[in-house]
């Protein structure tokens, strides 16, 4: 009976799903059911076409043109989408909700479903303090009331974005996972306190949540990095044996999770071949250095198990490119071979590869790459059409007309793999010089480098934030390692001595670092990750199209858990969580008040709005730091100042991110109609 | 059954009995009264002016542009019918730049209706006079009409010193 109630849970414990749940609320508040990058349009096709059966792109379903499609690749007269794992894996969701679609309008289904997570999310934080009955009541009242007062609001979504809809479930799925592996990380490591506010915090106070609706890779490797960050810390400890749901033999759990890891570092590849290959080499490195047994039956065991997770990767590329080391991303572009391809009336493509139907017929067209953004009913549009993003209350934004967004991907093009590398590293040497510059601008302040970032794709608008600007948390990181790297040169903790020791004995290394604290490992592994990100996407940034530096989003699950780390941060959460949330809930209160006036005030262009809140999150940032060094240097034993100031930080975030959604970059139809409501309610731009 | 259990079976039902009669199956119920799009209406447009003077100035906050700042028009309304649009369209020949803005009319619409559009953007440099002329048009527009009730020629000053 006992085992029942403890038997193990993907969520750990109710917290945890209470974390998901709450994740998951807050995304799809706010979630647009629309195309943001147009580089969506050819993942979605090849989904849908995938659930018709084809891996191949044989129908567009999706975009006007070919042209509007940047990420297509024409491989033996078939267009293919460049990137394949996240068409497999939203599949399930897409036959789902096709399914619940024929007896439901897939508008208010939308609804539903959101209002089904809010209520079960009510209940969960019912259950976690202890008064289950009522805010199950509540929660259920509430789901209830919120389908029924949207029936007529509701806006239409039309059956056809059933593709775009799985895509974006499966990014928001994804960013639930990530909420709940970095809970179960810091808690793990920190305790409950320390777990609830990283968990939540790295929706609600990350832009992870403006992402969230928007299907790039980026959610998922973030996924997989929390899920790798959680496992890392588990089995960094020594573990008690389970039994293998397959074989029936039992394993020490430890073994059972690093493998497990190795498997789910392959499915990264599958989703991008080059974010797979550096988080393969970041774990790899750090848990055959941090483990406490690699025998060689420990090292078949990984071995096996990274084959088996490149198997789907490998197994596209055969079935695409014919090269089981060619990912379609590196196939010739579509624009090579735009010219042998057509689309017919209903969607249709004609290639080389059915010329046996017709003939000689297939000419170019598609020359016209100002039509995109179909698919998505983007209203009203009869006559009049801008020279420029359509209606003039649209925000400039990066999607929405294909032929302004160019898409860039600096792992595409047709060239084999080996060769891919070694001009990577060109670049790479290349850009070196401009080091302190890029690393500035991507990391510390954005504002307008025109020697680095071509601002005419974005409308000249500079609305690309650095890392730390739409990250102001964290600072608290950076004063952790500033403080940390303080100590060690003020001699007062032994790392410089023990690095001194490992060059005079190597063998004595080992067993040095399994001496040393598992959570430190995690540590370790942790900054890995954040370091191969950084390095793997130093050559390309700044760039735009990131607005929050979206190649690094990956990293910030790994940053959140360290910011958890930080004694300041974590001292100041545990002992006064009341202050935290209550200061948080006060700061995001006035902080949108504040946007308010300031936009009424200002009138701002979207370029001016996101720069304004860059300088003030830099600042909250800056503060953080300060309060993390003055705590570190012993100077402030009251923890009210730090933790207000990791408030602070977090909801200028939230503030930001918010604003992002309801405001700056509207690019779709709200899933949720009462959020339109207010959406169409505020304006902050001039 | 106890009286949370009970309230959340009758949640659920209520859901999805409410998802079924507007479902495409019954479908008894339609789903989003929401007016969208283009009617066949008409409205007389009292008087349209610039909520200030066109200007370029220095994108603040360290943007590191110019922008051209867009007045809203503002209208006064009256003998709405029917669904229509209001157009308003800002264009800068000698820049090649042209925007619309529009906005819908219906009889429930304030008597005075403002169209905005966002600020656009230029690098510094590529601006190098002190003034432009902007063609400034408001139209009402829908299935039935298409009528041109504004149009003027305006002056935009370029305010980037200082």
């Amino acid at each position: 009976m006992a085992d029942r109630l403890r038997r193990p849970s993907v969520f750990g414990d109710p917290a945890g799903l209470a974390v998901f749940l709450g994740a998951l609320s807050a995304v799809g508040a706010t979630w647009q059911v629309g195309f943001f990058i147009t580089d969506t349009y050819a993942v979605a096709n090849a989904l849908a076409n995938l659930a018709h059966g084809d891996l191949a792109i044989e129908r567009v379903y999706y975009s006007l043109t070919l042209g509007g499609q940047p990420g297509l690749v024409a491989v033996d007269g078939h267009l293919y989408a460049r990137n394949y794992g996240q068409a497999f894996l939203a599949l399930p969701l897409y036959y789902g909700l096709a399914a619940l679609a024929t007896v439901a309008d897939l508008g208010l289904l939308l609804v539903a479903l959101w209002a089904l997570v809010v209520g079960a999310f009510c209940r969960q934080v019912g259950v976690v303090l202890g008064r289950r009955a009522r805010f199950q009541t509540v929660g259920s009242v509430l789901a209830a009331v919120l389908v029924v007062t949207s029936v007529p609001l509701v806006d239409p979504v039309e059956d056809e974005l059933v593709g775009l809809v799985a895509l974006q479930v499966l990014s928001m799925l994804a960013v639930g996972v990530t909420a709940v592996a970095v809970y179960r990380s810091a808690r793990h490591v920190r305790g409950r306190r320390v777990g609830v506010a990283a968990g939540a915090g790295t929706v609600l106070t990350t832009p992870l949540w403006f992402w969230a609706a928007v299907p790039k890779r980026h959610t998922l490797t973030a996924a997989v990095v929390a899920v790798l960050l959680f496992w890392f810390a588990t089995s960094r400890e020594p573990s008690g044996q389970i039994r293998l749901p397959v074989a029936g033999r039992r394993v020490y759990r430890s073994l059972a999770l690093r493998v497990a890891g190795y498997l789910l570092v392959g499915l990264v590849a599958w989703v991008h071949a080059f974010e797979g290959i550096v988080l393969l080499g970041v774990f790899g490195l750090a848990d055959l250095t941090t483990a406490s047994t690699t025998s060689r039956r420990v090292l078949v065991a990984i071995a096996v198990a990274v084959t088996v997770g490149f198997a789907p990767f490998v197994a596209t590329n055969v079935a695409v490119t014919g090269d089981p080391l060619q990912p379609p991303r590196l196939a010739p572009s579509y624009f090579s071979a735009q010219d042998e391809f057509t689309v017919g009336p209903e969607g249709g493509v004609r290639g080389p590869a059915d010329q046996s139907t017709t003939d000689g017929e297939a000419v170019g067209t598609s020359g016209d790459e100002n039509g995109g953004s179909a698919g998505e009913d983007s209203g009203e549009s009869a006559g009049d059409t801008a020279e420029q993003a359509g209606d003039g209350d649209e925000p400039p934004g990066t999607a929405s007309d294909p032929s302004r967004a160019p898409s860039f991907d600096p792992f595409a093009g047709a060239v084999g793999f080996g060769e891919r590398v070694t001009s990577y590293g060109g670049r790479f040497a290349e850009t070196a010089g401009s080091a302190p510059a890029r690393l500035y601008r991507t990391y510390v302040r954005s504002g307008r480098a025109d020697a680095l970032t071509d601002y005419h794709v974005n409308d000249e608008e500079a609305i690309e934030l650095s890392l730390l600007e739409s990250n102001p948390l964290f600072g608290g990181v950076l004063g952790g390692l500033l403080a940390g790297l303080g100590a060690v040169v003020a001699g007062r903790r032994g790392a410089g001595g023990r690095l001194g020791d490992v060059a005079r004995s190597p063998r004595k290394w080992r067993a040095r670092v399994l001496a040393t604290d598992p959570a430190r490992r995690t540590d370790v592994f942790a900054l890995a990750v954040v370091a191969g990100f950084g390095a793997l996407y130093f050559p390309f940034l700044p760039l735009f199209s990131q607005l929050t530096v979206r190649y690094l989003l990956p990293a910030v699950p790994a940053l959140v858990y360290l910011l958890g780390r930080v004694p300041a941060v974590a001292t100041a959460v545990e002992t006064r969580p009341r202050l935290l949330a209550g200061w948080y809930g006060g700061a995001v209160a006035a902080g949108l008040l504040g946007l308010t006036i300031a936009g009424a005030w200002l009138e701002p262009a979207v370029g001016e709005a996101m720069q304004l809140h860059a300088l003030v999150n830099l600042a909250a940032c800056g503060i953080l730091a300060i309060a993390v060094l003055v705590t570190a240097a012993g100077a402030d034993r009251d923890t009210r100042v730090r933790t207000a100031a990791v408030a602070t930080a977090g909801a200028a975030t939230t503030v930001l991110v918010v604003a992002m959604q309801l405001a700056y970059f509207e690019y779709g139809t709200y899933a949720v109609p009462v959020v339109r409501l207010v959406a169409d309610a505020v304006t902050v731009l001039g | 059954m106890d009286p949370t259990h009970a309230t959340t079976a009758a949640a659920a039902v209520v859901v999805v009995v409410t998802l079924v009669l507007t479902g495409p199956l019954v479908g008894t119920v339609d789903v989003g009264a929401r007016e969208d799009g283009l009617g066949d209406g008409t409205a007389t447009v009292d008087a349209v002016s610039l909520a200030h003077d066109p200007a370029v100035t220095p994108g603040r906050f360290g943007t590191g542009v110019v922008y051209l700042r867009i007045p809203d028009a503002r209208t006064r309304l009256s003998a709405v019918e029917g669904r229509s649009r209001l157009v308003y369209a800002f264009s800068v020949p000698a820049l090649g730049f042209e925007r619309v803005g529009n906005r819908q009319v219906t009889p429930g619409s304030p008597e005075s209706v403002s169209v905005g559009m966002a600020d656009r953007a230029f690098p510094r440099g590529q601006l190098d006079r002190d003034r432009y002329t902007a063609v400034v048009e408001v139209r009402i527009q829908s299935f039935a009409v298409d009528r041109t009730v504004y149009a003027d020629n305006v002056t935009v000053e370029v305010r980037t010193d200082g």
